[in-house]
């Protein structure tokens, strides 16, 4: 399960903790994963994985307790806040 | 001027415009100075195989010296099957890595790790600099050992502290690059 976010939000907060303002002006060069948004569903089924992109919060109990039962590798893309 | 950016204007002098790299929190004073600074483009990787894999291509394909940066040990780890391909092209490569504030070390932090013992068999020379005045030497042997033949990688630990150590005494003198077809 891949908690997205499309960003490297830790390297952003270590960033700011350090107090490096460059960073920050620049709106943290290499560390917005958006320029494409990864397809990880895309990568997956290419390799022969089930995969879903779960967008709504109500929709993830389910894929959760269907992945659980399932014998085989499953990728769920579940979308946070950005 | 901060230790990073002594090692910056090194890497200026002989022209390097492209740094190849995936960030980490150990890097980020790198990422931070060249937010602002126009002469140097990061071409950024999400893995250090192919991160590798560019640095070397461009050096091999421009005939100029690669420069790349990789997260602490578990980037160059990643790395380190690329990396044997450049030692055994006899790649000039220039790998830099972080590594985490000395005054942790003791504590042994996440991440921290021998990566100069690591990256020695496959580099011509691997150090750590262990004090900020040292950075403008010890960038300027490790451009001058990537470059001169039998050219190949080399690699360099960079401690946060000593990344963002301020000094007013950096020798900024530009490498001296003996190999006739550089320039």
């Amino acid at each position: 399960m891949i908690a997205n976010n499309a960003q490297y939000k830790i390297l952003k907060h270590s960033g700011d903790v350090m107090s490096l303002g460059r960073l920050v002006r620049a709106d943290y060069p290499a560390m917005n994963l958006i320029e494409p948004d990864i397809d990880f569903v895309g990568l997956a089924r290419s390799l022969g994985v089930e995969a879903h992109r779960v967008t709504e919060p109500d929709a993830l109990s389910a894929h959760i307790r269907a992945a659980v039962d399932r014998l085989a590798p499953i990728l769920l893309d579940v979308l946070i806040e950005r | 001027m901060l230790g990073i950016e002594a090692l910056l204007e090194i890497l200026a002098a002989v022209r390097v415009r492209y740094i190849f790299g995936n960030p980490g929190s150990t890097e980020l004073p790198l990422n931070d100075a060249l937010a602002e600074d126009a002469r140097f483009q990061y071409i950024f990787g999400l893995h250090e195989v192919p991160v590798t894999a560019m640095a070397d291509g461009y050096a091999m394909a421009s005939g100029e010296l690669g420069v790349m940066c990789v997260h602490i040990s578990g980037g160059l780890g990643n790395a380190m099957g690329m990396l044997y391909n450049a030692f055994a092209a006899g790649t000039p490569l220039l790998v830099l890595a972080g590594q985490q504030d000395r005054r942790l070390q003791v504590g042994e932090p996440v991440l921290a790790g021998d990566t100069v013992g690591v990256a020695r068999p496959w580099t011509k020379w691997s150090v750590e600099v262990q004090h900020v005045e040292d950075v403008p030497a010890i960038v300027r042997r490790a451009v001058q050992s990537a470059l001169t033949p039998p050219t190949g990688p080399v690699f360099l630990s960079l401690p946060v502290d000593v990344q963002l150590a301020r000094s007013a005494e950096f020798d900024l003198t530009p490498p001296y690059i003996t190999s006739p077809w550089y320039f």
